[in-house]
C-alpha cells in the first residue's frame, strides 16, 4: 500500500531532541503520513499548532521554555486552538508516577515511554483513530476522559449517566 | 486561523459535562480509518519503520556520545541537574542506538536523582552509573556482563534510597 491516500493527514511533533524529532518525524512519513511539522519546545508547538492545525500531536515531556504539560494545558484551554479535541500523545523517558499523572491531568490523550519503539508507536496512533475517547469538562480540567474501564468491584459514587450501562 | 471546533456534551448531576467521542472531529473518516490500520500492520510499513530505525542507528550513536561526554562532564563537576537533564537524553535514545542496558542504566540514575529530590546524593553511586554506562557505549562491556552490572546498580539504588528513606530524607 503506497500510503498516498493518507496524504491529507497533518501530525505536529512537539520535541527538544533533534534526533528523536526526526526519527518520530520519518516513523510516521513511513505510515503515510506526509505533512509533519517539528517543533522543538511547547511555546513553538503551540504556534504550529495554531497554524497548520495537525490531527494530532505528538509530544516530548520535558523541554524548555515550555513542557509538554504545560503545551497540553494550553491546547485544551486555549479559545485560539482550532481543535481543542485533539489528540495529544505524550513521548517521554520520564516514568515517574508523579510525572505521569501531571500528564494525564493535563489532558494528554495516550503515553509513550522512551526508548521509542516502532510497536509501541504505531499503537498508540492506532488507538487514537479506532478508539477515540470521550472528553470530560469540569471547573479543573478538560480532557479525555481519565477512566479508562469501569472497574467490577468499584461501589460508587455514581457520577456517571453511563455507570449502570457499563457495570452491567 | 480556522474555526475552533466545538462540541456539545451531556450534563452530569454533578456539574461535569461528558462529550462523546463523536460529537467532536476524528482523527480520520471511519472508512479512511480501517484502510489506515490496515497499512499501519501491513509488512511493508514494518519493513519501512526498521528501515527507518536502522538508518537512525549510526546518527544516534553519535548524539550518544555527545550525551555521555556531557554526562561525564556534570558528574566531575557535580552539577546534579546537568547529570539528570544528560541521563535523561541517554535513557531516550540508547535503546535506538542499539545500547538498551546503557539506556537502563541511565533511567536508574535518573529515578535515583529524582528520588531524591534535592537531597544529598551518593557520589559513589553516580560516579558507577556514569562509569558503566561509558563502559557499554565504548563497547567494554556488553552482554551478560553489561546485564549484571544494569542488574547490580538498580539494587544499589533500591539499597541507598532505602537508606535515605530511613534517614528521613526522600527517597
Amino acid at each position: 500500500m503506497s500510503g498516498k491516500q493518507f496524504d491529507h493527514l497533518k501530525a505536529l511533533v512537539v520535541e527538544d531532541n533533534p534526533h528523536m524529532r526526526t526519527l518520530l518525524r520519518t516513523l510516521l512519513n513511513a505510515l503515510g503520513i506526509k505533512q509533519v511539522a517539528e517543533a522543538a519546545d511547547g511555546t513553538e508547538g503551540f504556534k504550529e499548532l495554531r497554524a497548520l492545525a495537525p490531527d494530532f500531536v505528538l509530544t516530548d515531556l520535558s523541554m524548555k521554555p515550555m513542557d509538554g504539560i504545560e503545551f497540553t494545558r494550553l491546547v485544551r484551554a486555549s479559545q485560539e486552538v482550532p481543535n481543542p479535541y485533539v489528540p495529544i500523545v505524550m513521548v517521554t523517558g520520564h516514568t515517574e508516577r508523579n510525572r505521569i499523572e501531571a500528564a494525564r491531568d493535563a489532558g494528554v490523550t495516550e503515553i509513550i515511554a522512551k526508548p521509542i519503539t516502532v510497536q509501541g508507536l504505531f499503537s498508540r496512533v492506532a488507538e487514537i483513530v479506532e478508539r477515540p475517547r470521550p472528553f470530560v469538562r469540569a471547573e479543573e480540567f478538560f480532557g479525555p476522559d481519565r477512566r479508562r474501564r469501569a472497574k467490577r468491584e468499584f461501589k460508587g459514587p455514581w457520577r456517571r449517566f453511563d455507570d449502570e450501562v457499563e457495570l452491567q | 486561523m480556522n474555526a475552533m471546533v466545538q462540541a456539545q456534551g451531556k450534563r452530569l448531576s454533578n456539574g461535569v459535562e461528558l462529550i462523546a467521542s463523536d460529537a467532536y472531529p476524528a482523527v480520520m473518516p471511519k472508512a479512511d480509518a480501517a484502510l489506515f490500520i490496515a497499512n499501519l500492520k501491513s509488512e511493508e510499513t514494518a519493513r519501512l519503520s526498521e528501515e527507518v530505525i536502522t538508518a537512525s542507528r549510526d546518527t544516534m550513536r553519535e548524539a550518544l556520545n555527545g550525551y555521555i561526554d556531557a554526562l561525564q562532564g556534570a558528574s566531575k563537576a557535580l552539577d546534579i541537574s546537568a547529570l539528570f537533564a544528560q541521563a535523561h537524553e541517554i535513557r531516550g535514545l540508547a535503546e535506538t542506538a542499539g545500547f538498551g542496558v546503557a539506556g537502563r542504566m541511565a533511567n536508574g540514575l535518573c529515578l535515583y536523582i529524582d528520588a531524591l529530590d534535592g537531597a544529598p546524593f551518593d557520589r559513589a553511586t553516580i560516579g558507577l552509573h556514569v562509569e558503566a554506562i561509558g563502559r557499554v557505549v565504548s563497547g567494554e562491556d556488553a552482554g551478560a556482563i553489561a546485564n549484571v552490572v544494569a542488574e547490580e546498580l538498580t539494587a544499589l539504588v533500591i539499597r541507598k534510597l532505602g537508606e535515605a528513606k530511613a534517614l528521613g530524607l526522600p527517597g
